[in-house]
Formats: structure tokens, sequence, C-alpha cells
């Protein structure tokens, strides 16, 4: 028997009102508001800086708050210390005492709320068990692995069956495999144990995996809530859309209803778009490299077209990312098929087409740099609309 | 040990190898490097050391005796019994003391800035770079009957204490002396604990006095024993400030030695005293060496026992 797992059968309620937080002149957390149900894995994702975990230490009783409310199964728990708020914390660092085996590591939760020692020792078992450790208990953290000493670390904060569990990067010190692994099982766990789950990470891929809602952070507010899909598919601004996932970006201004004007080569190009509304907006045309098609012969099934040089084609065994260089040194991105994208030859003139469902206009935000190159979390495979390197 | 283990690693396995490797091993090149320390210690130590062992038991002062006859006085003599006692009595009491005061500055200098650290780290290492003798003279102006401590604690309606010429004394100069040798290994100690581990333990139900009694304190303890040990064994030898601030009547065992060498040239006895110092000393070096090793065990503390 598991009773870790019999008996937290239902997560916390969080709502988190008009939280803010700042660092002197710095404001880490501005005015934000979440509300996660019962049992719903939440994602915090955002670049580093963005609030995600000042806010998780908000909740968690490590920084105090400036201004706001966070309540707990309607309680606010803003007034409790962190060792009487009753919510699990997993580190990026693990943080296992050191002098302690395994099997202590998880006690010590149980043997702070004063357990008798036969429960202690039957949940400590419970608990390494749904961790798949039963054997390690004996064990020093430094003998362990990274993933079993994390491992360890989510079984400590679970032992005592709360009903939120905060995760701050966990997976960020593991190597990608590993990472995957424990994806599944934190996923696993979760799901089995009905708690809530707010997790913190920089790794939109983990963000999309494993969330029933994601939310993304920037500059201390949340930019928008929803789940991968939404997020994927419907971003609210610029800065969600880039992200998460890649995408293809070009300036644009709007010209109508659902209609943008592409300034191309000196004539304007009419492109459809959704969310382009009242005309005379500035702001990018937001369409993703998946949905971006590059043919030799024009595809008349598909609406929007412009057309360049075909630059550089990079394989990466499931797929190809074929650059292609618009004629004012914009670059597109499409991602395809790999005996596709082979039949590209450098340097020939293609057409570079999607279908207009796929295409998505945002507005510019104010500072919002029009080719994003300033973006730390922008790396060389983002498929970024922005001027090449050479004509 | 790093040293240690590329040695092992560029030496073939030790099955195989020829016999003179071995030793070859043992005096590679990086051995030379030490070749002047050992030199000297040679000379300054090994040499007066098996001196004097060899006068301890061949140096009477009837002129001949037994071989132990040296030993067996000092535990015949009531007086040396005592003062043997008294002597590690105040070396607890120095030790103890230096550990109240070096446990929250060394805990304080891994929390400051690194301004605020440099100035505390100044702070301790500055007394050292005065003489001794300067040191426990001024201790002698400060302590004395009439001297500004006493016309301080005259002022707030205590005292006169007599500290000078009392054991008292002797212990305030000691922990004075004694603390840099505390504080920097308690430091280097605590600095490599995770300060994280505490809001570790915060979130996992332990208030701030639990967090500090079941993880900050026990990963510490190898640094208390490193440093309580110095302090010990620092104040076991010392002769200077007993013989300035305290008094003959309450000599403490350098101080004895001292005068069956000085005054009574009774230099078997005297080396058999220090022997017997240095014999226990090394006992209790030992001993906190075992104590450290076990102190990670004996902290694990959960174990069960509660």
């Amino acid at each position: 028997m598991q009773p870790a797992a019999e008996t937290s059968a239902l997560g916390a309620r969080v709502e988190i009102k008009n939280l803010t937080k700042r660092f002197g002149s710095v404001v880490a957390v501005d005015d934000t508001s979440l509300s996660i149900e019962p049992g719903q894995f939440v994602t915090f994702l955002g670049p580093s800086g963005s609030g995600k975990t000042t806010t998780l230490n908000a909740i968690s009783g490590f920084a105090d708050v400036d201004e706001g409310e966070i309540l707990l199964d309607g309680a606010s728990i803003l007034s409790l210390p962190p060792h009487k708020r009753n919510i699990g914390v997993v580190f990026q660092h693990y943080a296992l005492f050191p002098h302690m085996t395994a099997a202590d590591n998880v006690a010590f939760p149980l043997r702070r709320r004063r357990l008798p020692k036969a429960q202690v020792r039957e949940k400590v078992r419970g608990a390494l068990e749904l961790v798949h450790l039963a054997d390690y208990g004996e064990r020093l953290p430094r003998e362990l692995s990274g993933g079993q000493q994390q491992r360890v670390a989510l079984a400590r904060a679970l032992v005592f069956e709360p009903r939120l569990l905060l995760m701050d990067e966990p997976l960020a010190a593991l190597d990608r495999r590993l990472r995957d692994a424990m994806q599944i099982e934190i996923k696993r766990i979760q799901e089995q144990l009905g708690i809530t789950v707010i997790y913190v990470t920089h790794d939109q891929d983990e963000a999309m995996t494993m969330s029933d809602v994601v939310a993304i952070f920037n500059e201390g507010r949340i930019a928008q809530v929803g789940s991968s899909d939404d997020l994927y598919e419907r971003p609210a601004d610029l800065f969600v859309a880039r992200f998460m996932g890649e995408s293809n970006r070009l300036p644009v201004t709007t010209s109508g209803d659902g209609e943008v004007a592409f300034a191309s080569n000196g004539a304007s190009l009419r492109l459809r778009a959704r969310g382009a509304a009242e005309a005379g907006r500035g702001g990018m045309l937001v369409v993703r490299p998946e949905n971006v098609r590059v043919n030799r012969e024009r595809d008349p099934d598909l609406d929007s077209s412009l057309t360049g040089r075909i630059g550089r084609v990079r394989y990466f065994g499931a797929y190809c990312v074929t650059e292609v260089l618009l004629d004012d040194d914009l670059i597109v991105r499409s991602r395809q098929p790999v005996e596709v994208a082979l039949e590209a030859v450098e340097g020939e003139r293609a057409h570079v087409q999607w279908d207009s469902r796929h295409a998505l206009f945002l507005r510019s935000a104010d500072g919002d740099q029009l080719s994003g190159s300033a973006s730390s979390f922008l790396d060389a495979s983002d498929g970024g609309a922005e001027p090449a390197a050479h004509a | 040990m790093s040293n240690a283990q590329r040695l092992n690693r560029a030496a073939p396995p030790s099955r195989s190898k020829p016999a003179g490797r071995g030793l070859a091993g043992l005096f590679s090149r990086e051995f030379a490097l030490i070749i002047p320390s050992l030199i000297l210690l040679g000379f300054a130590m090994g040499y007066p050391l098996a001196t004097i062992v060899e006068r301890s038991v061949s140096d009477f002062p009837g002129g001949h005796g037994a071989l132990l006859d040296n030993y067996r006085w000092f535990f015949d003599e009531e007086l040396n019994r005592v003062v043997l006692l008294r002597t590690f009595r105040t070396a607890a009491i120095v030790t103890l003391a230096c550990l109240v005061i070096a446990y929250p500055y060394a805990y304080a200098m891994t929390v400051v800035g690194w301004r605020m650290r440099l100035v505390m780290q100044a702070a301790v290492i500055a007394p050292l770079l005065v003489g001794t003798m300067t040191r426990n003279y001024s201790w002698v102006i400060l302590l004395q009957d009439k001297g500004p401590v006493n016309d301080a604690l005259g002022a707030v309606g205590l005292g006169p204490f007599h500290m000078i010429g009392s054991l008292s004394g002797v212990i305030i100069g000691l922990v004075q002396i004694s603390l840099p040798f505390i504080i920097l290994p308690l430091y280097a100690s605590l600095r490599e604990i995770d300060v994280r581990l505490m809001g570790a333990a915060r979130s996992l139900g332990a208030t701030p006095t639990q967090a500090f009694t079941r993880v900050y304190l026990p990963l510490s303890l190898p640094g208390v024993v490193a440093g309580s040990l110095v302090v010990f064994v620092i104040t076991l030898g010392s002769y200077i400030t007993p013989a300035l601030l305290g008094s003959p009547q309450q000599s403490l065992l350098p101080q004895l030695v001292a005068q069956q060498i000085n005054q009574l040239l009774a230099w078997g006895r005297g080396s058999a005293m220090g022997l017997i110092l240095l014999g226990v000393t090394l006992l209790l070096l030992w001993l906190g060496s075992r104590a450290s090793r076990w102190s990670s065990v004996l902290s694990n503390g959960s174990g069960g026992g509660r």
C-alpha cells in the first residue's frame, strides 16, 4: 500500500490576487493575478527575471509580498511562516540534507510533525516506492545520481501529503534524456496523487508537454494564461508568440479587416491575417515554420505567397529547416520533410507560401523591437524574419 | 588528495609494476617540494624531541634512577596532578568561551557583503600582527586593579575585580589570543554550508530553530571540532600568558615545566612533564579527528533515536 497515494486525493485551489513584489526600485512581480483549480498542473514559463520564481517564493513563503493576496483553498497564507504553510517545495539544486540518508531526508518533514515512529517508517517507504527508490533509503545524497537525488527530493516534498507542490526548475540540472524520463515520472505522480502542482521553468518544451495550464511571465506580469495549444495557436502578443515555439515574423501594417500590407521591394503586398482589425496599425505577421511551404512551382491551394531565393537548408534528422531570403533581405524559415527540403538548390528562386488561416497579426508593443534580436532566449534556430547577413 | 589520485592514475596497475616503481612513486618530483620543510622539521622538532625523550628516561635529580622514575614522580606528586587537571580545565573553559564568541562571528562572516567580510577578516588577523609580549602586557594594563576595565565596571557599580594574578585574567587573555585560530577554520567550514538548505528545511515544516539544530549545526560540526581542537592545544601549551597574567599559586603545566628546567635544572622531570602533555594532546587530536569523522554520522541524529 502507498499511504501517500491514498490520502491526499485532492489538490488545493490557489488564488493569487494582485500580487506585487518589489526589490528596491525594481518591480519583480507587478500586480499579477492567477487562479488555479484543484489538481491542475500549472507551469510558470518565462525568461529569467520575469517574476516567475519570485511569485513561487511568495507562495512558499520565502519572499514576503508588498501588495496583494495569496489564498489557499480560500484562506490567506501570507501571514503564515513557511514551515506552517504545508506546501511541498522541490528545488532546482535538490537541497537534500547531505548529512542524512535518503530515508532520513524523506523522514524529515514527518519528524518535524512529530509522527509516531512506525508511521514515519511506513510513509517513508511508501514515498520512496512512489519514486522507485525503495532500495536506496540507506544511501547518502552524494552516493546517488542527479536524477535519483531529485527523486528523493520529490519524495521528501510529497511525503507529508501537501495539497500543493511547488517545483522550481527541478530538472534544469539534469541532462536531456534524464529530463524527459523525469517529466513523465513527475506527471505520473501528479496524476496519481491528484495534487495541484505549480512548476517553474524556462523550457517551453517542458511546459508544453506537462502542463494543463501555462502562464507566461514577462517583466513581472503574466502575459497570457492558457493551455499549451492555446498559447501556441493563439498567442496574445508578440512576446508569447516568440517565446512559445519558433515563428516567422514579417513587419506589416494593417490595411483592413483581416488584411495586412507587407512592404516588399518597394511594392506593397496584401496578405490576409487573423487578428487584423482597424487599418493603419503596425505590427508583425506571425506564421510558424511548419506552416510555411517552399516550392519551385506556385501551389494554387495556398493563398499567401511571397518569393525569394533559397538559402541554407539545415538538417535535423526528422525534418529540415529551409531558409528563404526574401527580396528585402528578410529570412523566412520553413520546416519541411527531409525528402522535400533536400531537393532545394541554394540560390534558386522559390515560392514561399502558407494558408492564411495560419497567419496571425500581432501588434507591436511599445519598446518591442521589430527584429527581436536583443532577447537572450532567441537563438539561431529561432524562425524570426530578420535581415539576412548578406545580400 | 587530487595529487595522489593523479599519481595513481599515472602509475601503471600496481600488480604488474616492478618492485622499484613503488618507491619511485613515493619519491616523485612533487616530493621534492616538501624536502626543505622536512629538513627543518627534522632539526627543529625531531632532534629536540628525541633529546627530550632520551632525557626523560635517563636524567634523574639524584643522578640515577629507574627508567620511568620521572614519570612515576609526576603522578606521585599531588601538586602535579592538580596542575595537570587545572591546565585541562582552563583549556576547556577557554575553548568553550572561544567557541561561543567565534561561532556567531564566523556565521556573520558568511552572510555579510564582501566589504564587511574583509573588515571582519582583518579584525581577526590584525591581533596576530602584534607581538605576543605587547598583547599580554596590554592585557596587564587593561585588567589591572585600577585599569580601564575595572574603572568602567566601577562606573556602573561593579567590581573592582581582581583579574591580574588570577586564573580569570589568564582565561581572558588566552581567549583573545586564541580567537583567530578558531574563527578562521570555523568560517572556512561554515562557508561551505549551502544556506538554501535552511529554506528547504523551513518548507518541510522546520521552525527556524529546528532548521538550525537539525541541519546547520550538524553540518558545521567538522569546523567546530577542528577549531576547538586548535584552541585547546594552543591553550594547553601556552606559557607566556599564564606567566604574565596569572599567579604562581595557580600556575599551569607549562609553567611547572619551565620551573623544573630553569630553576631546578631537573631536565629529566621537565622532559617527562612535557612528554605527558604531548601525549595527552596527541590523544585528544586523535579523538578529535575521529569525532569529526563521526560527526556526520552522529549529527544524522534522526536515525530513529528520538
